[in-house]
């Protein structure tokens, strides 16, 4: 049942020969910039296999630095994100624009609580003196283990930036979501910030083991 | 279907500095794109010119040992990250692909603006570095040098980081539009060549840039926080560093040849007047490069230590990814053969490509054999090398599709007197300076050395009197093309007698590209169907 | 044959049923249970690879439902599983080099003892 009466009808761009075509090119285009994504994260992972093989032990050591609940808790939490998000694109689809609302503030509210665990742990290991490389002023055995926090910071830190820029657009979603931008013939910026929100889930759901369940 | 008045093209629809500005119109884009990789050339051969000149002599002329490793780097840089990856693709091939596929714009018009103006926004950090205590590292950035200098190696990397952003948006504005926007008719195998080839080159564009940045980043947090990944004071390894940099650096210079073949194939159909001799095993190569382009960029690092393992699968996997490029030579010539050429300008430079990268890919190919290598590396041979297929290649083909298009871009003929002449210059002076360098290498003048023994001196002053000559062609040809905005002749639709798309809509063509939108129904190269 | 396709004015987007993206969801955070609780267990060198192989499960509930390439046709699934290709070369020519730095090559290992063939003669003796 649409609850979607008034929708402002959404005019194609002039080089498009109509909304299918449209919604297609630009789906193309955000599966190419995830292509791109890939391999940005990619090669992060390729220098924490190169660490990692290069120091075994101190992974080991380190990994017990840090709180695999608060891990597998932001593991759930993106998890459910994915879920949310995926829901509000489907709720336009079926032309449910508040439904499509909800769906994006739940979003929302798991990606902020998401930062939230973050910056506890962060702040947990500054408290610590666990800071990325030079930085670094607490003590452990392993003497490079400036190396795994650095590395640690890197790539949860971009993965974070990510994530901010990620709510960064499920804001403007919902504000144009209330404009009623959205329908069931119109839903391409929610397909596309949906397609990247994923992908920033798709990380963590890697980074989640090789930080935290080491060894 | 377009409406237009007489005598409108999208030169003159809209006026104003704000109009080209704002535009969304991909051939404004590339027109903006052209005039400012122009000038980046211009910057880089400056750069190359003073290096060049305190070379002259082993002693100091004009610059410290520390000023000349600064100028060697500006000049990698700036030709490598302003002018030479973008050439092609930014200018002519955002001018050229919507219209040679017979559409309206690119996929995203608002995207490439952007990928615009993160150009120059990357190009001011360069620029600002140049200020700022230039970066005297190599434009390779190789660690542990690069992350303990005391010159500006921050705002440079970033610089490029912004750039490779710029390039990676193009990639895939090109992908869409390959994908999405060819007009009714125009299967896969009825695209130009070139379209091919911009192609080939955005798949690399978008699975290499992006390994540059997080490259660049990291070096960048490991200036400014030490994190140690690459020095091995801390526990790090240099050549993950040289890994993580030729992973994305050598598809690079495959971006860089890849629309220099893609022109090539457009000017030798045109100006043999004939069909083009192996259309599938050219667009093939295309593709097949773009693959094994990225299986081998270890043979950049043959004598820093890899394995020898590593070092043994490389030079095999770099011998294989000659031949698609061989494949294209080939078939090239067998294009002409029985054709009716034509030497015009731009043929010009179709030759001056095909006899150059010849000579430039070949000597790559010894540069790729692990014995050769060990005496070769970081010698003069090894700059003279990538000068061949860089200059005598990407530049020749990119001057050769400047003087094809021109026509089309600005409605405007050039004098072929003036170009011939300048043509000759640039031939000549460019010899002169990179033939002699392979000799230099192979008697063992190192690379990147302010100074040398003196009895590499002779060959040095020859190779440094040729940039001179070098720069007088390139003055002629910036002055003819100048004059030929100013007073050139009215171009015709079809000054060349091109059968692809382009030739068929007014020279300079209208903001819409087409009136109507064409209905393709044959190949792109069927000269001989065709009586033009 | 046409380029683009061909979904005109009320084109019909597939909309995928509310079970599967549920099911993906129910699955993913069982997934993540069992990848905390095998972690408590140690299997020596296999903790990595088990590891790897539960995130790799759940990278595909997410990628095939979520992301919707389980009913992609075309391009996409092409890209972004080409992508993974390349990322892989990566990780095998990068362990290729940094895996046997200590190898040497049997050519290189031994050594080429070349004889030569002139007979040495005194100095000042003449030649014969």
């Amino acid at each position: 049942m649409s609850d979607v009466k008034n929708h402002k009808v959404h005019s194609v761009a002039h080089h498009f020969a109509n909304a299918g075509h449209e919604f297609e090119s630009a789906k193309l285009g955000m599966w190419v910039f995830l292509v791109t994504e890939v391999l940005f994260f990619g090669a992060l992972f390729v220098a924490y296999a190169f660490l990692r093989w290069a120091y075994p032990e101190m992974f080991v050591e380190a990994h017990h630095l840090l709180d695999w609940r608060m891990g597998g808790l932001n593991t759930l939490i993106l998890i459910t994100s994915s879920f949310t998000m995926v829901m509000a694109v489907r709720s336009a689809q079926v032309n449910q624009r508040k439904q499509t609302s909800a769906y994006l503030l739940a979003t929302l509210v798991c990606a902020f609580g998401f930062l939230i665990v973050k910056y506890l742990e962060y702040s947990a290991k500054f408290h610590h003196g666990y800071l990325p490389a030079k930085f670094f002023t607490g003590q452990a055995v392993s003497e490079h283990i400036h190396l795994f926090f650095g590395i640690y910071f890197m790539m949860t830190g971009l993965h974070g930036v990510h994530v901010l820029v990620g709510i960064g657009l499920i804001v403007w979603l919902l504000i144009r979501n209330q404009k009623g931008d959205f329908y069931s013939d119109f839903f391409t910026p929610l397909e596309m910030v949906g397609l990247y929100w994923h992908f920033v889930d798709l990380v963590w759901i890697f980074l989640f083991p090789l930080f935290y369940l080491v060894g | 279907m377009s409406q237009v008045a007489v005598g409108t093209n999208y030169i003159n629809a809209t006026k104003g500095l704000k109009s080209w500005l704002t535009t969304l119109d991909h051939k404004r884009i590339g027109i903006m794109y052209l005039l400012f990789i122009a000038i980046s050339f211009a910057l880089g051969g400056f750069f190359a010119l003073a290096l060049r000149l305190e070379l002259l002599n082993p002693g100091k002329l004009l610059f410290s040992a520390k000023q000349y490793n600064q100028l060697f780097t500006l000049h990698g840089a700036i030709m490598v990250f302003l002018f030479i990856v973008p050439s092609i693709p930014a200018s002519i091939g955002n001018f050229l692909l919507p219209l040679q596929i017979g559409a309206k714009d690119v996929a995203f018009p608002k995207l490439n603006l952007s990928s615009f103006y993160l150009y120059l926004f990357g190009a001011i950090f360069c620029v600002y570095s140049m200020v700022a205590g230039a970066a005297d590292t190599g434009w390779t950035f190789y660690t542990p040098y690069s992350t303990t200098t005391d010159t500006s190696v921050i705002s440079m990397t970033l610089g490029a980081f912004i750039l490779g952003f710029s390039s990676i948006f193009t990639g895939i504005n090109f992908i869409v539009t390959i994908h999405k926007m060819r007009a009714p008719g125009m299967s896969w195998f009825r695209m130009p060549l070139m379209v091919w080839a911009l192609y080939a080159t955005a798949i690399i564009q978008v699975l290499a840039t992006p390994v540059l940045g997080i490259t660049l980043l990291l070096l960048v947090i490991e200036r400014v926080a030490g994190i140690g990944i690459f020095d091995p004071a801390l526990g790090g390894d240099p050549i993950l560093f040289q890994h993580f940099f030729w992973f994305y650096s050598h598809p690079a210079v495959y971006i860089m040849i890849l629309p220099a073949m893609g022109v090539m194939s457009e000017l030798v159909t045109t100006f043999s007047k004939k069909n083009i001799f192996g259309y599938k095993m050219i667009a093939y190569s295309s593709l097949a490069i773009a693959i094994i382009s990225f299986l081998v960029w270890g043979h950049h690092l043959f004598v820093s230590g890899q394995s020898d393992y590593a070092a043994m699968i490389f030079s095999l996997l770099t011998y294989l990814v000659a031949i698609p490029s061989a494949v294209k030579v080939f078939n090239w010539i067998a294009t002409m053969y029985k054709g009716e050429i034509d030497i015009k300008a731009p043929f010009l430079y179709f030759l001056a490509f095909l006899f150059l990268f010849c000579i430039g890919g070949f000597t790559g190919i010894m540069l790729g054999s692990l014995s050769l290598d060990v005496y070769l590396h970081d010698t003069y041979f090894v700059v003279a090398h990538f000068h061949y297929v860089m200059m005598g290649g990407t530049v020749m083909a990119f001057l050769g599709g400047l003087h094809y298009w021109w026509p089309k871009m600005f409605g405007k003929m050039y004098s072929e007197g003036a170009a011939f002449v300048a043509w000759l210059f640039i031939m000549v002076g460019f010899n002169m300076v990179f033939f002699t360098q392979y000799l230099l290498g192979t008697k063992g003048m190192p690379r990147r050395y302010y100074s040398y023994l003196d009895q590499f001196q002779p060959l040095h002053a020859f190779s440094t009197s040729g940039t001179w000559v070098l720069t007088i062609g390139f003055l002629i040809m910036a002055f003819y093309l100048v004059e030929s905005l100013l007073n050139g002749k009215q171009a015709p639709d079809n000054p060349w007698g091109g059968l692809t798309l382009e030739w068929k809509t007014q020279s300079p063509p209208i903001t819409e590209n087409f009136l109507d939108t064409p209905i393709v129904d044959s190949d792109p190269y069927e000269y001989d169907k065709v009586k033009v | 044959m046409s380029a683009h396709s061909h979904l005109d004015g009320h084109h019909s987007h597939f909309i995928v049923p509310v079970r599967y993206y549920v099911g993906a969801l129910i699955s993913l955070l069982v997934l993540t249970v069992i990848t905390v609780v095998v972690a408590q267990f140690n299997f020596g060198s296999f903790n990595l690879l088990i590891a790897m192989l539960v995130a790799v499960v759940k990278a595909g509930v997410v990628i095939s439902i979520f992301m919707g390439l389980k009913w992609e046709k075309g391009f996409n699934r092409v890209a972004f599983l080409g992508s993974l290709v390349f990322l892989f070369i990566f990780f095998l020519f990068v362990f290729s080099d940094v895996l046997f730095r200590s190898y040497r090559s049997p050519l290189e290992a031994t050594q080429i003892n070349l004889k030569s063939p002139v007979k040495k003669l005194e100095p000042g003796s003449g030649h014969h």
